[in-house]
C-alpha cells in the first residue's frame, strides 16, 4: 500500500490497461473507463450533440447504451408524436387553400406535406442529435416540439362539431 | 452550405410570402364583411414573424455541426413552420365572428 501523490493518474492508467485487451485501440473499443470519463464530460448546452470546433463530424464512437429512464422516455414521446401525425394527417384530410390558382394550390398542398411530416422530423431530430445528451434534454426538446406541433385544426373541428 | 441556406431561404419565404399575404388581406377582407373590428393582429403578426424566427433558431442551433446535422435542423424548422401557419390559420377562422350579427 502506497499513498504517494500521483498515484491516482498511475491507478487509472492501470485500470484501463487491466479493463482492455491488446488490440483494443486498433478495433476501435475503448475501455470502460474512457467511456465512463467521457460520459463524465457532460452534455453541450443546447443538448444536441457535441460539434467539433473545426464542423467536423463528432466522434464517431457508438453512444451509450439507453438508461430505463431514457428508454421510458423515448417510448412516451413516440405515442405523442404518433398522435401529433395522426391528428396532422387528419386535419388535412378536412381543410383546403380555398384557391383556383395554381401556385397557390401547390404551395398549399407542400405546406400540407411538410405539416404531416412535422412530428415525424422533429421526433427524429431530437432522437439523432440528443443521443449522446442527458435524458431531461430530450425529454426538454421532444416537449417544446410537441407544444408547437399540436394540430389545432382537427383539435378546433372536432371541438366545433362536438358543441 | 450557401447554396442549403439559399434554397431553404427561399421555401421559409414561401412561408413568409403566404403570412404577409394574410397580414394584409384579411383586415381589409374583414372590414368588407363588417367586422373590421375583430381582426386577430396578435395571430397574424405571430404568423409573420413564426418562419424566420425558426430559420433563424435553426442556423443557430446548426453552428459548427455536419452538413447533414444543419440539413435535418432546417428541414423540421420548415416543416414546422409550415404546421404552425396551418394552427394558426385554423385559430383565426375560429375566432372569426358570426356574420350578420
Amino acid at each position: 500500500m502506497t499513498d504517494r501523490p500521483g498515484d491516482a493518474s498511475d491507478e487509472d492508467e492501470l485500470d484501463a490497461e487491466a479493463l482492455s485487451w491488446a488490440g483494443d485501440e486498433e478495433r476501435g473499443v475503448a475501455p470502460p473507463g474512457a467511456r465512463a470519463r467521457r460520459e463524465q464530460r457532460g452534455a453541450d448546452p443546447d443538448g444536441l450533440g457535441e460539434p467539433e470546433a473545426d464542423g467536423s463530424a463528432p466522434e464517431a464512437d457508438e453512444p451509450p447504451p439507453p438508461s430505463p429512464g431514457r428508454t421510458v422516455a423515448t417510448a412516451v414521446f413516440v405515442v405523442v408524436y404518433l398522435l401529433i401525425t395522426v391528428g396532422w394527417v387528419m386535419s388535412v384530410q378536412r381543410t383546403a387553400s380555398g384557391s383556383t390558382e395554381l401556385l397557390v394550390e401547390i404551395s398549399w398542398q407542400f405546406g400540407e406535406f411538410l405539416a404531416m411530416a412535422s412530428g415525424v422530423l422533429a421526433f427524429g431530430t431530437v432522437f439523432s442529435l440528443t443521443r449522446r445528451s442527458a435524458t431531461l434534454v430530450s425529454v426538454g426538446w421532444w416537449l417544446l416540439g410537441a407544444l408547437l406541433l399540436v394540430p389545432w385544426p382537427i383539435l378546433l373541428l372536432l371541438y366545433g362539431e362536438a358543441r | 452550405m450557401i447554396v442549403l441556406v439559399v434554397l431553404f431561404a427561399l421555401l421559409f419565404g414561401l412561408a413568409e410570402l403566404a403570412a404577409v399575404s394574410n397580414l394584409v388581406a384579411l383586415p381589409a377582407y374583414y372590414e368588407l364583411l363588417g367586422i373590421g373590428d375583430a381582426v386577430p393582429w396578435a395571430l397574424l403578426v405571430a404568423g409573420v414573424l413564426v418562419p424566420p424566427a425558426l430559420l433563424a433558431a435553426a442556423l443557430l442551433l446548426g453552428r459548427r455541426r455536419p452538413l447533414m446535422h444543419r440539413a435535418l435542423l432546417l428541414v423540421t424548422a420548415l416543416a414546422a413552420a409550415h404546421a404552425l401557419a396551418l394552427s394558426i390559420g385554423a385559430l383565426v377562422a375560429a375566432l372569426q365572428p358570426p356574420l350578420g350579427v
